[in-house]
């Protein structure tokens, strides 16, 4: 089999990294988004850590919890934006957050998370 | 009342003697002189009617200074003697002794419209004061100056001196000036009747009684004149006449001595004392100047004692109290320690200082009050902030607990399922696990939404009452609790609810701060109260003034009426509180 044949068959996975703050979520989107065929290559649990995991990892894209304990989801965004394609998430709704502009296109609520859905935002980002 | 006249009175008892001293010699020299001319029938009741007058008027400057009517009764007695002279002086002193005669009329009129404040009571009335004295100055000067000096020359003795010597005499003029006097009588007793009945009838009551001497002074001098008039009219023989003259006389003297009990009897302070009331000055300074206003005494200080014990004016200097009795009255409060006091001179009345005292006692508990009642609605207005802020936070609190707890283990659940579900299409053979970990997720979500809901009010409190809340609480507390005592029975759910929530974050906090291996509660409660104490044997150093908690708790606590005590020594706090059990109003 070729190589030209190997990635047409397999897809070159696209990585990610996951930042929320609640470890059974984190596991859950793990396992969710890795069966929707993203190659998972780490998580963080706040904002300062996510910072670092992206500089150290260079996620492809990021799903990015807004509510962290220790900085907004919002301003981790405008520090990795150069670095990764930024896909926020929350378990509250788009409207919570008023017309918050950083988050026009790229928002994605925890309760329609899927790889199609991250796909999508990732795309419009 | 009687702000804007200046306060005319004799100060002190020596000065009182002094002026008597001084009238006595007035009023004996002029006799003495008039004497030697040879006295009249009616002389010797003429003098004691003159020395009623002067007698009069220094007593009522005394006793009622600031009244102008003092002062009138003094100067009538002046000019009466000063008639004395007539005829026995250098001539300029005797015209000016008919000149100053001619105020007499003027000052009695002055005298029964001032009746008994020393201020006439309408516009009219001062009118017609002034009205006398200028028609009475008028004519009596135009009197001497145009006086017939017919018959007058050197060699007799009888043709008295008279300003006309030196001015215009003119028969016609004089004549003229003698139907002016007597019509001016007229009019100035009419206009006198009319401001004292003007008087009469915007009176009160009590006003109406202080005007009765007044009636009864005109009642006795008009009879008297009247009865002269009679006589004289009708006839009657030279006994006669001489009998009513002297009538006239005591009459005269009876006059002053009744207007003196009139202003005696007159509750002119007292009653000025209630208009303190009107006009309730704040400040003491200006409280100060309106009681000395009202006492006429402007030597009045109000004096205050400081908290050091220390008595104090107004400026806040320290000031020695005077050992003479009567010079101080204390204001006292309601529980009889006296918290101010009057120094005043020793002639003011008693009973209208300690009328004022009494007022400004009143005065000054009031003010007590009002800072007390501000200070505490200060406190109320910042205790219902704190607990509206308190709500706001524990919603806060409630939101974030949601978000963080269950809500995220049910979006898990979610996850899980969706997982789940793609393994059942798949016939995957993981589907049971990952329904079991979902199951797991939901179970740990439910326990997580029944501690929010306990937290927000605990169903056991409601179901099974006080007791076996706290109970619960004690037995779920990290410390042990080794003193456990609650009551039988339920309470108002009001007064339930916070002696829960007072243990609850009691307890809380001896479970993060207290360092403490064991720990007490006890809630005892008879008809009226319930108390509450929580205990324990920890590092100590508690203080509401230092966490949210504890100040939360003392707002809840207050604002159900009751009071919370912390005593936090080196080792070991103890939080008492105790909450009055009402009913509440449905």
């Amino acid at each position: 089999m070729t190589a030209r044949a190997r990635a047409a068959t397999i897809p070159v996975m696209t990585t990610l990294l996951i930042v929320d703050d609640h470890g059974s979520f984190r596991a859950w989107a793990r396992r969710v988004l890795a069966d929707d065929g993203y190659e998972i290559v780490g998580e963080a649990a706040d904002g300062a850590s996510a910072i670092e995991a992206v500089i150290a990892l260079q996620p492809e894209v990021t799903l990015l919890d807004i509510l962290l304990p220790d900085m907004s989801g919002l301003d981790v965004a405008d520090a990795i934006d150069e670095s990764t394609t930024v896909v926020l998430t929350s378990s509250r709704s788009e409207a919570d957050f008023g017309d918050e502009p950083r988050l026009a296109g790229r928002f994605v609520p925890k309760t329609d998370l899927s790889g199609d859905a991250l796909a999508r935002a990732a795309a419009r980002s | 009342m009687n702000s804007e006249h200046p306060a005319t009175g004799i100060r002190t008892p020596v000065g009182f003697w002094v002026a008597l001293a001084l009238c006595l010699t007035w009023a004996v020299g002029s006799a003495v002189i008039a004497a030697a001319h040879g006295w009249g029938n009616n002389r010797p009741l003429e003098f004691i009617s003159g020395l009623a007058f002067l007698w009069a008027g220094l007593f009522a400057l005394w006793h009622r200074r600031g009244n102008v009517i003092g002062a009138l009764l003094l100067a009538y007695g002046i000019v009466w003697f000063a008639s004395y002279w007539s005829a026995q002086a250098p001539p300029i002193v005797d015209a000016l002794v008919y000149l100053v005669g001619g105020a007499a009329g003027a000052i009695l009129i002055h005298i029964g419209v001032a009746f008994p404040d020393g201020r006439a009571a309408t516009r009219f009335g001062r009118i017609s004061i002034v009205i006398s004295y200028g028609w009475n100055a008028v004519v009596s000067f135009v009197s001497e100056a145009t006086l017939s000096r017919e018959g007058c020359g050197p060699g007799q003795p009888v043709c008295r001196a008279s300003l006309s010597q030196w001015l215009w005499e003119s028969e016609a003029v004089w004549e003229g000036a003698q139907t002016a006097s007597h019509l001016g009588t007229l009019v100035q007793v009419t206009l006198a009747a009319l401001a004292i009945a003007q008087r009469w009838r915007l009176s009160s009551p009590a006003q109406r009684r202080d005007l009765r001497p007044l009636w009864f002074t005109l009642a006795i001098v008009g009879g008297a004149y009247l009865s002269h008039a009679v006589v004289w009219l009708v006839g009657a023989g030279e006994t006669w006449g001489e009998t009513v003259g002297e009538l006239r006389t005591l009459a005269q003297i009876a006059a002053p001595l009744t207007i003196v009990y009139g202003l005696l009897r007159a509750g002119l302070t007292t009653s000025a004392v209630g208009d303190l009331f009107g006009r309730v000055p704040v400040d003491p300074r200006s409280l100060e100047a309106a009681l000395a206003r009202t006492l006429q005494d402007p030597t009045l200080r109000l004096v205050s004692r400081a908290d050091d014990g220390q008595w104090r004016d107004g400026t806040g200097a320290a000031v020695a109290l005077p050992s003479d009795p009567s010079e101080l009255t204390h204001i006292r409060t309601a529980d009889g320690e006296p918290q101010a006091a009057l120094v005043h001179d020793r002639g003011l009345e008693p009973s209208a200082v300690t009328a004022a005292a009494a007022v400004v006692g009143l005065l000054l508990e009031n003010q007590s009050l009002s800072q007390e009642v501000a200070a505490q609605l200060d406190e109320v207005q910042a205790s219902r902030a704190r607990i509206v802020e308190a709500g706001y936070r524990e919603r806060r609190r409630v939101e974030r607990d949601l978000h963080d707890g269950a809500q995220q283990r049910l979006l898990s659940v979610a996850l899980a399922l969706r997982m789940a579900q793609r393994e059942v299409e798949a016939g995957s053979r993981a589907a049971p696990e990952t329904i079991a970990q979902a199951n797991d997720e939901l179970r740990q979500a439910i326990d997580e939404l029944r501690e929010l809901a306990r937290g927000i009010h605990p169903s056991i409190l409601t179901d099974a009452g006080l007791g076996p809340a706290v109970r619960a609480l004690a037995d779920r507390c990290p410390v042990p609790v080794d003193d456990l005592q609650v009551p039988l029975g339920r309470f108002p759910a009001g007064v339930e609810a916070t002696a829960y929530f007072v243990v609850a974050e009691a307890l809380t906090n001896i479970a993060k701060h207290a360092q403490a291996t064991t720990a007490g509660i006890r809630l005892e409660a008879d008809d009226a109260w319930l108390r509450v104490t929580v205990t324990d044997d920890g590092v100590g150093g508690a203080s509401h003034e230092l966490g949210t908690g504890l100040r939360g708790l003392r707002d809840r606590v207050e604002a159900a009426g009751g009071t919370l005590h912390v005593t936090s020594p080196a080792a070991g706090t103890t939080i008492t509180v105790e909450l009055p059990i009402r009913e509440e109003e449905s």
